[in-house]
């Protein structure tokens, strides 16, 4: 080791040397990691707020999220408020960072920015946000004020959804009712659930359509002979074929009834039947004249028919002749008169009856005796 | 005045040993059998403690934080607490301070012990630099074997965390290795290489000075041990403050 001079200054520049090279090293780490500021120049801003809700000093300061500053001073101000509302109870005093990314802090900051004291997590700690200014407002000065906004707490987030659990308690209490219902079988989702025929039933209903589907498959019944069996096809092709024939010839009777071809075609197109038929017509018109005036008259009572139908002699005299007839059929009845005997009388009818059996008698032994009876000489001169 | 005194004195005079040992360093001859044994008896020499030291710093980690974790439901983080720890702080420091007490004491005993017989001026008359002979190789050594044995210390302090976190806290394997994964980003396995570096450094040299600058015999001896050991301590512990406000400030930070 080299032999120092001791007890003289100068004997130490390399060590007085080094030392103020760790200072200052020790310092440049400071000033790097943002704890030596003072160089910096510094912006001060102020703000009131009604709560601080547990903001501290040295509490970061943000521009849209962005560090920018800290809290420097919470201070309660000495004025006692008007009432419960008061929203300037408490004074921020917030110092910026003179640049923000080479743009001053007073050209971000402006007179229409609003402080605004935010959660930075659920649990954590308190900061506060500046909101970008905007061409509306101006820069701000050293020392200025800027409005506050407060913001719901976590507090108040948890009352105000006090209300929304308390109807979701009694919307589960409902839905808890219902799945009991259910479980216990009752009402119609109960019933669909618990009892089993309405499964037995489709199961049935599942089964018959299988058998149903397999027997339409081999081609069994009606439907499956209309699923597999062309005939019907076949029919219906034909059908529609000779549809199609009959619809073309009569296309080409329509086409022939229109040239004024055949019957129809001269009905349509001939005017001598159509004339035919007015000059009848005329003549029907004119013998419908005359019979109504030939009932008119006999409406009159004029002519033999008008007598015959106004005029009641007749009548009378029909009646008389009915009323004589009468009178000798009940004489017939009684067996009155010749022809009542004729009718009624008895002696006649065996006298004839007799008569006819010995004429019969007769004919007979003619017949097998001739030459009984006809007994002719035939005499020659 | 006269602590003030003698603290810049010292100051100087490790500055000057430094500043020689920079100048000669790429000077021939170069002692290079003179290095090997002295990372096999500095770094390989301290590979039982360091394994000890970091397996238990780590199971206790892992015990403390899933305690506290467990207050806010976030025990499956504990993997990466006692990650983070570990890689950013406590291997590093614990290694080092253990180098220190160790190493550093050994280098102030044995070059004190040196000076005391006279062998440092033997060396001189003989044509060898001391500082070449015996400083470089354990500078070097140090410079080499502070960061490996950090990594080996960080290694057995998650495995160490990994082991309490499935015996005592019976938490998944996967769980505690997943989330110790997440602390292992490049920046803080940088920053966390970085640190022994600079401590080992600090050792060597500090050992070294108060070990050549022996004074009054064998009391003389164990008096630079004892100054080697408490010096080397409080600036590893001084300049890992600094180093971490550095590192925040530009690598690790958050903003």
């Amino acid at each position: 080791m080299p032999q120092q001079q001791k007890n003289s200054i100068a004997g130490l520049r390399v060590g007085l040397l080094v030392l103020a090279a760790i200072g200052i090293l020790i310092l440049t780490i400071f000033a790097v990691s943002g704890d030596l500021t003072i160089f910096k120049k510094k912006t001060t801003v102020r703000t009131f707020m009604a709560n601080v809700d547990g903001l501290h000093r040295g509490a970061e300061v943000r521009l849209s999220g962005m560090k920018i500053g800290s809290v420097k001073e919470i201070n309660l101000t000495s004025k006692i408020p008007d009432d419960q509302n008061a929203n300037d109870l408490i004074e921020v005093v917030m110092e910026l960072s003179g640049q923000i990314n080479n743009v001053p802090a007073i050209e971000r900051v402006r007179t229409d920015s609003l402080a605004v004291l935010k959660g930075a997590g659920v649990l954590g700690d308190n900061i506060i946000d500046i909101t970008p200014g905007t061409t509306k407002g101006q820069a701000i000065q050293n020392n200025a004020i800027i409005k506050s906004y407060a913001t719901k707490s976590v507090g108040d987030i948890i009352n105000a959804s006090k209300t929304a659990m308390d109807n979701l308690n009694v919307i589960t209490d409902n839905i808890k009712d219902v799945t009991a219902n259910i479980r216990k079988g009752e009402g119609s989702i109960g019933r669909f659930l618990k009892d089993e025929t309405i499964y037995t039933n489709l199961n049935k209903t599942v089964l018959q359509a299988e058998a149903l589907m397999s027997s339409v498959r081999k081609g069994e019944g009606t439907a499956g002979k209309l699923i597999s069996d062309p005939e019907l096809y076949n029919r219906a092709n034909e059908l529609v074929a000779s549809f199609k024939e009959s619809a073309e010839q009569i296309k080409l009777v329509l086409a022939d009834t229109r040239e004024g071809k055949g019957t129809v075609g001269k009905l349509l197109k001939d005017e001598e039947l159509y004339n035919r038929a007015k000059n009848l017509i005329v003549k029907f018109e004119a013998t419908a004249d005359k019979l109504d005036n030939t009932i008119a008259k006999v409406n009159r009572g004029e002519g033999t028919v008008g007598k015959l139908l106004h005029e009641d002699v007749l009548y009378q005299e029909f009646r008389d002749s009915l009323a004589k007839i009468r009178t000798l059929t009940e004489n017939l009845e009684k067996g009155e008169g010749t022809a009542g005997k004729l009718l009624k009388d008895e002696a006649l009818y065996k006298n004839l009856n007799e008569t006819t059996s010995e004429m019969t008698k007769l004919l007979y032994d003619l017949r097998q005796n001739p030459k009984k009876y006809l007994n002719v000489k035939v005499t020659v001169f | 005045m006269n602590l003030l005194y003698n603290t810049i004195y010292q100051l100087q005079e490790i500055t000057l040993l430094t500043w020689r040992a920079l100048r000669s360093l790429f000077r021939p001859p170069m002692y290079w059998s003179e290095m090997l044994k002295q990372m096999d008896v500095l770094g390989f020499g301290s590979l039982a403690i360091i394994l000890l030291t970091g397996t238990f710093t780590g199971g206790v980690l892992a015990l403390n934080s899933a305690n506290t974790l467990q207050r806010f439901g976030f025990t499956n983080q504990t993997g990466e607490l006692v990650a983070t720890s570990l890689i950013r702080e406590l291997g590093p420091v614990l290694t080092c301070l253990m180098l220190a007490g160790r190493v550093g004491s050994g280098i102030a005993a044995e070059l004190g012990s040196m000076i005391v017989s006279e062998q440092i001026d033997a060396m001189r008359a003989l044509g060898t630099d001391p500082v070449k002979k015996l400083v470089i190789p354990r500078i070097i050594a140090l410079l080499l074997m502070a960061p490996a044995l950090t990594v080996i210390c960080d290694l057995m302090g998650i495995l160490g965390g990994l082991f309490v976190a499935v015996s005592q806290i019976f938490q998944a394997t996967s769980v505690y290795m997943a989330s110790a994964q997440r602390a292992m980003t490049g920046n803080e396995i940088i920053g966390g290489l970085l640190k022994p570096v600079v401590f080992g450094f600090i050792i060597a040299i500090v050992g070294c000075y108060m070990g050549l600058s022996t004074k009054g015999g064998t009391v003389g001896v164990g008096r630079a041990t004892t100054r080697s050991v408490v010096v080397s301590s409080i600036l590893v512990i001084f300049v890992d403050f600094l180093i971490t406000k550095l590192l925040i400030a530009t690598i690790l930070g958050y903003d």
